[in-house]
């Protein structure tokens, strides 16, 4: 390739320059300051555009540094030479890129040359970039000593000796690892790993809290494990307190029933025993009020006989009394034997204690017997309450309707009323117009006559007797009709009244009804039912009473009977049956009544026994003329024996006078009484209290253990407790608050270790492929030079031979490696040249420069510009260097610029 | 009568590293959640009983937002009565007084409950222990049963066939053999498992309610319990809310991301994974070292099509180095360079994938 003209427009200083080239050497030999520089640049601007257009500095940028002075057109044209074609290159440029007009022309033809951008075209010629351009065939003065390898350069040699294009690709390969190595090393603080690894650092740092906080909840846990403990414990205390409570109380009121209890059978016992104590003062047989009576009558009748001190036989009362009792007493038993009876009597009265609560009381019996009377007997009977019930029920249904009815009648005959008055009214009315009528008629008819009269006026006469007549007609005729009011109203007047008759009737009915149902249930009984009751039935208020009586009093026989059957199954009652069966044998060979209640055949007997001994004393009296002395005797005998028969233990024999001594008795008589009453009332408070105890058993079983807690203490202690887990509440509530928190930490910090975790996994990663890309790298280049010493013989012979014809000497001392980096060995050691003068520097990149041309070059050479390559060395090398110059121009053309003849 | 038996819900756990912050978040709601949904499905359902066979919880102190919604929820259902018995995490002690009245515990010895008729007269009985070390040994001869009542018994441990010594949590199913067990309701295995007790009843693990981690990938849920005449059939009812996949796809002799990525998409779609799930990726087989195989690229064009995934390169790449004799470029010579070193197969492959890559003009900042 060679340079045939070039022409300059305007190209910064250089204005209008027109020069030819020849083949071989081309020296321009100019004063420093005409454009050397310039015109180098130039060429080189011709066929690679402008460096440095991004630039703002007007030096590097070289669009505005070799911006003509002088404004005109900017540019200008190269005829060239090159694979043996000519061509014109001509440009023009602009204040940018996209002003510039460049143009390639066959320079014969002046044919456009297709394919090839003009505004580059040196790649194209010279087959290297412009970078590549500038280290080999362009030299210029700034960087002459520049001799590394570009791209292009190690491209275009290996493309020469056969390796492949990814060469070309080498360095941006290489770019691209370095960059990734960086953007990911661990060696510096931008890099993801450092940055990773200063993340994980934070991380470790936050987590480094965890075992503290770890510390703190567990401590916490702690806490609250004896807070929960101590509050369930307190619970615990809580319901074994109140259970305690519970027990407690109903122990305490159990303990009080039970004393109470204990209380009321003490009382009952003590009541027993001075009833006992009493019973024996009298021996066990105490006198009816009718015996004392008896007793003083006779005390009385012997006081009164010794007052008479007159022999009298039988008095008229005891001649009746004596035969009354012969009456009754045919056969006439043995005070003795009536004295077994009553012991017969007294084991049967034990057999029925024995047999316990079924035995029926005396009360009790009375009530059943007359039960059995009425109901018993009476297999209807229950029908028949139940229909006298019934009965009651429409007796009071009739009275209601009754009632209902007279309000009604009530009602309506006021209105009845209210219209007949109201009727009369009007009649009277009416009969007030018929009066003004006949009055009127009768004026008009004495006018009339008048006129006739005295007027002899028969007109007028007729006139005023014409209307007088119809008045009066009027008069008598004009009466309202007969009103008849109410008539509805009346007849359900009518109508309610018979409805009450009926009501009133079948209602008296019903009454009767019952009352006759109750007289004959009562009647069935009267032989032995001697309660009060008052019977009057007239305003029907005993009637429901009684029959609610009559029902209970049915229910209580039901219940009684139960018992008494009950009572007749058990073992002893047989025994007991034949006891009595015996008493009541006995009493009524006597020619006694014999009681229906078995309760009261004791005092049957006692009666018996009286009625006996006053029997035999009054025959005893009748049967002899006594004496008054004898009389007395009797009276006082019969006295004594019957005051003894009542005071077998004597207790009367202290006592003077037979009035004291009955007085005696009625006292301990009154006494037994009271103490029977005052043992009902201590029996009937015990059953009550006994019976609305629930668990007697339990309750008398219960016994103090000496550990009891009063319910207050039990409410203290309840008290406290909860207090104390209202502190504990509160402070838990507190505690958990702080767990809560301490909780929401450990769980960033969770987070915060599953971040590290994360991290870790993406430096393990981010490691391996770090170490992967560094490696990868270190492949590559080792590659890359493995490769270039293939072609780097043929670059160091090519240095040797530029570098001896240079300096003279041998190029032993140099070293290219596979990079084309160059090193010199000096003292030993190889040193970079960069160590070593300019002018050495210069050397050798003029050698290196022409080593890579030479190489690169192998047919078709490229024209090479040198703009004073040998301003920095000495005067042996330059001339060396010049000799080198036309050596070299022997193969290359040359466009050689200089200021100094010396270097020509 | 119908019951529900579930178990290792793990509330307030630590999720799967995996899942990035927010995510995580959104899981540990999702999961607690779970919980009232359970309760809806039982409403639906006319479910009676719900059996909680340990582990309801993960750890000794959970926060109260857990607490208050599990108490609240069984609250809001006093129709349901919930059995609930505590596994080896379940340390955490609430206080008895919030403890909702419809929700009953166990303790260290048997304790049993009557839960109703079957509808033909014959009692529900629930039988239930808490397991350690000083009663597993003796649990199952303590045990008395009914023959003729309906027996569910619930525990918490490792079932096994064999007695292994008295270690705490096992439970040696042979053992409760003609204890007349018509079924026994098991937590702490966190797949669903059924089998045989003895001709009368079986043993069953519901699994957990949701996966945490891709170690627990499949199916969820719980087991519904029927009373059908003497006999209780058991069905087993998916419910977690996303499922977990750990997919293994072969891309073998594939070359590109279009291509990688189209199988990856393929290869879900066939494993039924839909938009709500998490999956796991793992790219095995073998490639060529100058596949482009970029997990950065592929985590990225599928992170928005599923709840998370995360796609990992597992594939081998074996360099066939003799193919490379004779090739004289710069690739070559690397292989060539690449051969001699000492490192595995796969690190090989690796780094001539970089080489290649970076020969290409890729960027190859992850």
């Amino acid at each position: 390739m060679k340079i045939i003209r070039i022409h300059i427009d305007n190209f910064g200083k250089l204005s209008g320059l027109d020069k030819d080239f020849s083949e071989g050497m081309n020296s321009i030999m100019e004063d420093n300051g005409w454009g050397k520089s310039t015109l180098c640049s130039f060429l080189r601007v011709m066929f690679y555009g402008f460096e440095g257009t991004s630039k703002r500095d007007s030096v590097q940028n070289e669009r505005r540094r070799y911006t003509p002075w002088n404004n005109q057109t900017f540019g200008g044209s190269v005829e060239f030479e090159a694979d043996g074609k000519r061509y014109l290159l001509t440009r023009t440029f602009g204040k940018k890129d996209s002003e510039d007009v460049s143009d390639l022309k066959y320079a014969d033809t002046k044919l456009p040359v297709p394919s090839i951008d003009a505004s580059c075209c040196g790649m194209k010629f010279f087959e290297m970039d412009r970078e590549s351009f500038s280290h080999s065939a362009f030299i210029s003065q700034a960087q002459s000593n520049v001799y590394s390898s570009t791209d292009g350069i190690s491209a275009k040699i290996s493309n020469l000796y056969g390796i492949s294009a990814d060469m070309s690709n080498y360095d941006s390969a290489i770019t691209r690892l370095e960059e990734a190595i960086n953007a990911m090393t661990p060696r510096r603080a931008t890099g993801k790993i450092a940055r990773t690894k200063e993340q994980m650092d934070s991380v470790k740092g936050v987590l480094l809290q965890k075992a503290t906080l770890d510390d703190v909840m567990k401590k916490y846990q702690s806490e609250e494990d004896a807070f929960s403990d101590e509050f369930n414990g307190l619970r615990k205390s809580i319901d074994e307190t109140k259970i305690l409570r519970e027990r407690m109380g109903t122990f305490h009121t159990m303990i009080e029933k039970k004393e109470k209890i204990l209380t009321l059978r003490e009382d009952v016992r003590a009541n027993e025993e001075i009833l006992k104590n009493a019973r024996d003062v009298l021996g066990g047989v105490i006198p009816s009020d009718e015996d004392l009576r008896r007793l003083t009558a006779e005390n009385d009748a012997l006081e009164h006989l010794m007052g008479q001190h007159e022999n009298a036989t039988l008095t008229d009362e005891q001649k009746v009394r004596l035969e009354e009792l012969e009456k009754i007493h045919t056969v006439v038993p043995d005070t003795e034997e009536i004295d077994r009876m009553l012991v017969v009597t007294g084991r049967a009265e034990k057999l029925k204690e024995e047999m316990g609560k079924d035995a029926l009381s005396g009360a009790e019996e009375k009530k059943y017997l007359i039960g059995e009377k009425r109901y018993g007997e009476n297999p209807d009977f229950a029908d028949k309450l139940s229909k006298a019930n019934k009965n009651w029920d429409e007796y009071i249904g009739l009275q209601k309707t009754v009632k209902e009815n007279t309000q009604e009648i009530e009602n309506l005959t006021e209105t009845i009323n209210d219209q007949e008055a109201q009727k009369d009214a009007r009649a009277k009315k009416a009969k007030k117009t018929r009066g003004k009528f006949i009055l009127f008629a009768v004026i008009l008819i004495a006018a009339a006559g008048y006129m006739f009269v005295m007027k002899h006026s028969t007109g007028g006469a007729i006139g005023l007797g014409i209307p007088a007549l119809i008045l009066l007609v009027l008069g008598f005729t004009f009466k309202k009709k007969e009103e008849v009011v109410c008539l509805e109203e009346k007849k359900k007047v009518k109508a309610l009244e018979e409805d009450m008759q009926y009501a009133n009737s079948k209602s008296d009915g019903m009454i009767k009804r019952i009352v006759d149902f109750l007289k004959e249930t009562e009647e069935l009984s009267k032989d032995i039912d001697d309660s009060d009751r008052d019977h009057d039935y007239s305003d029907g208020k005993s009637v429901r009473a009684d029959l609610v009586v009559m029902k209970r009093e049915y229910e209580e026989y039901l219940t009684l009977k139960e018992r008494y059957d009950k009572f007749r199954e058990l073992g002893q009652y047989e025994e007991y049956d034949v006891h009595l069966n015996k008493v009541r044998e006995f009493l009524a060979n006597a020619g006694c009544d014999v009681p229906s209640s078995d309760s009261e055949l004791d005092d049957a007997l006692h009666l018996l026994r009286r009625e006996i001994l006053e029997m035999n004393q009054l025959r005893a009296a009748a049967g002899s003329e006594m004496s008054f002395e004898e009389r007395v005797a009797l009276d006082r005998n019969k006295l004594v024996s019957d005051i003894k028969s009542f005071d077998p233990k004597g207790i009367t024999d202290s006592i003077e006078g037979y009035a004291d001594k009955i007085d005696a008795i009625r006292s301990a008589q009154v006494k037994v009484r009271t103490s029977e009453e005052n043992l009902t009332k201590a029996q009937k408070i015990l059953k009550d209290m006994e019976d609305q105890t629930e668990n007697l058993d339990e309750v008398m079983a219960i016994k103090r253990m000496g550990d009891e807690i009063s319910v207050e203490e039990a409410d203290e202690r309840i008290a406290k407790y909860m207090e104390r887990q209202q502190e504990l509440a509160e402070k838990m509530n507190d505690l958990s608050a702080q767990m809560d928190e301490t909780a929401r930490q450990l769980e960033e910090l969770g987070e915060s270790e599953a971040e590290l975790e994360r991290l870790q996994e993406s430096y393990d990663e981010d490691m391996k492929y770090f170490d992967d890309l560094e490696m990868a790298k270190k492949v590559l280049e080792d590659a890359k030079i493995s490769l270039q010493k293939g072609y780097l013989a043929p670059l160091k012979n090519a240095f040797d031979k530029y570098y001896t014809k240079l300096t003279g000497e041998n190029a032993d001392d140099v070293m290219i490696d596979a990079r084309y980096d160059i090193s010199i060995k000096r003292e030993g050691q190889y040193r970079d040249p960069s160590s070593l003068s300019s002018g050495y520097q210069d050397l050798i990149g003029l050698c290196m420069r022409m080593a890579y041309v030479d190489a690169m070059f192998k047919s078709e050479k490229p024209f090479l510009v040198f703009d004073d390559p040998f301003v920095n060395l000495d005067s042996d090398k330059t001339a060396q260097g010049m000799e080198l110059l036309a050596d070299i121009s022997k193969e290359y053309q040359i466009v050689y610029f200089t200021c100094h003849a010396s270097r020509t | 009568m119908k019951l529900i038996h579930m178990a290792d819900l793990h509330l307030d756990s630590k999720l799967d590293a995996n899942l990035p912050k927010d995510k995580v978040g959104i899981r540990k709601n999702e999961l607690l959640h779970n919980f009232e949904r359970v309760f809806e499905y039982a409403v639906e359902e006319k479910v009676n009983v719900v059996l909680i066979a340990g582990d309801l919880f993960d750890t000794g102190r959970i926060t109260r937002t857990t607490r208050d919604v599990v108490y609240e929820t069984v609250r809001k259902h006093p129709e349901i009565q919930v059995y609930y018995l505590r596994g080896n995490h379940d340390s955490y002690q609430a206080a008895v007084e919030d403890l909702p009245e419809n929700m009953h515990l166990f303790a260290e010895t048997w304790a049993s409950y009557e839960l109703g008729d079957n509808g033909s007269g014959k009692k529900v009985m629930l039988y239930g222990i808490e397991l350690d070390r000083n009663n597993t040994g003796v649990a199952s001869a303590a045990l008395h049963t009914q023959e003729n009542d309906i027996n569910i018994v619930m525990l918490h441990g490792q079932q096994t066939e064999y007695s292994a010594g008295d270690q705490a949590e096992t439970i040696h199913v042979k053992k409760f053999a003609s204890k007349n067990i018509d079924y026994m309701a098991l937590g702490h295995v966190h797949k669903y498992q059924r089998d045989e007790i003895d001709s009368r009843g079986i043993w069953c693990y519901p699994g957990c309610l949701e996966g945490r981690g891709f170690d627990e990938p499949g199916e969820h849920g719980f087991v519904v319990l029927e009373t059908e005449g003497n006999k209780i059939k058991d069905t087993f009812v998916p419910f977690a809310k996303r499922k977990i996949f750990d997919c293994k796809i072969d891309i073998s002799g594939l070359k590109d991301a279009i291509e990688i990525s189209d199988k990856i998409s393929k290869a879900l779609k066939g494993e039924g994974c839909n938009g709500d799930d998490i999956l796991k990726v793992t790219l095995t087989g073998e490639v060529d070292p100058e596949s482009d195989i970029n997990t950065s690229y592929l985590n990225e064009r599928f992170k928005n099509e599923y709840f998370f995934i995360k796609i990992k390169d597992d594939t081998r790449s074996r360099i066939d180095f003799s193919g490379y004799d004779g090739d004289l470029s710069l690739k070559g010579e690397a292989v060539r360079g690449i051969a001699d070193l000492d490192m595995s197969d796969e690190r090989k492959s690796d780094i001539l994938r970089i080489i290649t890559r970076a020969l290409n003009g890729e960027k190859l900042e992850r």
